[in-house]
C-alpha cells in the first residue's frame, strides 16, 4: 500500500514537473530553450550526490556492523546513482555545447564528476568480478568510501578553482546575488523533489532484486 | 619508544629486501623508464607543438603516471608471484608496517625513475628544468602516486581483470595530483608560482591516502 502510494505521488509530481518545465516556465531570453536542461541536470546531479553520500554512509555502517542489509543498500544505491550521474553529465554536455561552444572543457567540476563516475564503474565491476565473499563486500565498501572522498571535491571545485562552470546557486555555498528568480526556484525545487522520489523508488526496486538474487545464489550453491 | 624502533626496523628490513631484489632484477626501473620513453617518443613525434610550456607539463605527467601504473603493478606482482606477501602476512608483524614499507619501496622506485624520465623529457622536448622547487613537487606527487598505486593494486589483487580495474581506480584517484602537478609545473617553468594552494592540496591528498592505507591494511591483507 505504502509503495503504491509513493509510486503514485512520484508519478504525479513528475507530471507536474514536466508541465512546469515545458509549459509554465517561459523560455530564457539569453540562453533560449536549452536553458530548460537545468531543471533536469541539477536534480540529476543532486541525486547522484545523494547517492554518493548514501553509498558512503551505508558502506561505513557495513564495515562497522557487518550487516548484509547495508551492503545491499550500498550496491543498489551505487548502481542507481551511477545511472543518474551519467545522465547528469550527458545533460550538462547538451547544455554546454550551445552555451559554452564546446561539448567538454577540462574544467574541475566536469572532470571530478567524470572521475566519480569512473570510480563507481570500478566499484560495480569489482563486485561483479570478485567472487561473492565477505572480503569482497569489505573491499567494495572501502572503494565506495574512497569514491565518496571525491564528492566534496566536486561540490567545492567550482568555488575553489573558479573556471567555466557556473557557481553554486543552491546550498551553503550559494551566492545570494546569483540566485534564480522565484518561478525558476519553484520549478527547480519541484523537479528536485520529483527526481529524488524517482531515485528512491528505483533504489528500492534494485535493492529488492539484489536481495532476491542473493537468496537465489545461496539456495543454488 | 621501543615499539617505534621496532617499527622502523621492520619497515627498513622490508624496504631493503625490496631494494635488493630490484637491484638484482632491475625489472621495475627498466619497465618504468622504457615505457615512459615510449610514451614520450610517440607524443613528441605525433605532435608539432613541442615548444609549448603546457605541452611539457602535460607530457611529463602523462608519461610518468602511465609508466608508474606499470611499475607499481610489476613491483607488487613480483611480491605475489614469489609468495613474499604470504610470508609477510603470516609473520608476527603489524599489517600497517607492511603497507608503509610497500609505500616507501614503491616511492623509491618511482622517484628514482622519475628523475630519468625528467632527464629524457628535458632532452627530447628541449627544456632545462632542473629546479629544486620542481624536484620537491615531483617527490610530493610521487608520494601520492606510490600510496594510491599500492592501495589500488592491493584492493584488486585477488580479482581477475586486476590489470584493468587497478588503473581504473588509480587514474581517477590521482587526477587531483595531476591537475596540481600540471599547473605548478607550468608556473615553475614560467618562474611565477601563483597558486601555492595547489601544493597544500597535494600534501593534504597524500596525507589523506596515507591514513586510508593504514586504516584499511588489515582488511586488505585478510586471508
Amino acid at each position: 500500500m505504502i509503495k503504491f502510494l509513493f509510486t503514485s505521488i512520484t508519478a504525479l509530481i513528475f507530471f507536474l514537473t514536466l508541465w512546469m518545465i515545458f509549459w509554465w516556465m517561459p523560455i530564457d531570453i539569453s540562453q533560449g530553450p536549452v536553458a530548460k536542461t537545468v531543471f533536469i541536470h541539477v536534480p540529476l546531479a543532486w541525486c547522484s550526490m545523494l547517492a554518493i553520500i548514501a553509498v558512503a554512509i551505508s558502506s561505513i555502517i557495513y564495515l562497522l556492523r557487518k550487516n548484509l542489509f547495508w551492503d545491499q543498500v550500498a550496491q543498489s544505491t551505487a548502481e542507481i546513482g551511477l545511472i543518474f550521474g551519467i545522465v547528469a553529465l550527458v545533460s550538462g554536455i547538451i547544455w554546454a555545447k550551445p552555451i559554452w561552444g564546446v561539448w567538454w572543457t577540462g574544467e574541475a567540476k566536469l572532470t571530478t564528476t567524470l572521475i566519480l563516475i569512473l570510480i563507481y564503474v570500478a566499484y560495480i565491476l569489482f563486485r561483479s568480478l570478485y567472487k561473492n565473499s565477505l572480503q569482497m563486500k569489505k573491499i567494495a565498501a572501502i572503494i565506495a568510501v574512497i569514491g565518496a572522498i571525491d564528492s566534496p571535491i566536486i561540490y567545492f571545485a567550482a568555488n575553489l578553482w573558479q573556471e567555466a562552470h557556473p557557481v553554486t546557486v543552491i546550498g551553503p555555498l550559494a551566492d545570494e546575488e546569483s540566485a534564480f528568480g522565484a518561478d525558476y526556484g519553484i520549478t527547480l525545487l519541484i523537479s528536485v523533489i520529483a527526481f529524488t522520489c524517482l531515485f528512491l523508488l528505483l533504489t528500492n526496486i534494485r535493492y529488492k532484486t539484489i536481495k532476491i538474487e542473493n537468496n537465489l545464489k545461496e539456495k543454488l550453491s | 619508544m621501543k615499539n617505534l624502533s621496532k617499527m622502523f626496523l621492520i619497515i627498513k628490513l622490508i624496504v631493503l629486501k625490496d631494494l635488493f631484489e630490484e637491484l638484482k632484477s632491475k625489472e621495475v626501473f627498466i619497465s618504468i623508464i622504457s615505457y615512459s620513453i615510449l610514451v614520450l617518443v610517440v607524443v613528441a613525434t605525433t605532435s608539432s607543438i613541442n615548444n609549448s610550456i603546457d605541452f611539457f607539463a602535460t607530457i611529463f605527467w602523462i608519461s610518468l603516471s602511465f609508466s608508474i601504473i606499470l611499475g607499481i603493478n610489476k613491483s607488487m606482482a613480483k611480491e605475489f608471484e614469489n609468495k613474499g606477501i604470504e610470508f609477510l602476512i603470516t609473520s608476527p608483524i603489524d599489517k600497517e608496517f607492511i603497507i608503509i614499507a610497500k609505500f616507501i619501496s614503491n616511492l623509491i622506485f618511482i622517484t628514482f625513475s622519475s628523475f630519468f624520465i625528467l632527464l629524457f623529457n628535458n632532452i627530447i622536448l628541449n627544456y632545462d628544468l632542473f629546479e629544486f622547487s620542481f624536484f620537491i613537487l615531483v617527490i610530493s606527487i610521487n608520494i601520492g602516486f606510490s600510496i594510491i598505486g599500492t592501495i589500488t593494486y592491493l584492493l584488486f589483487s585477488k580479482v581477475r581483470g586486476k590489470e584493468i580495474l587497478s588503473p581504473m581506480l588509480f587514474i581517477p584517484l590521482i587526477t587531483p595530483l595531476l591537475m596540481g602537478g600540471s599547473v605548478l609545473t607550468s608556473q615553475i617553468i614560467e618562474n611565477d608560482i601563483k597558486n601555492i594552494s595547489w601544493f597544500g592540496l597535494i600534501i593534504a591528498y597524500d596525507l589523506l591516502f596515507f591514513l586510508i592505507g593504514l586504516m584499511i591494511s588489515n582488511i586488505i591483507f585478510e586471508e
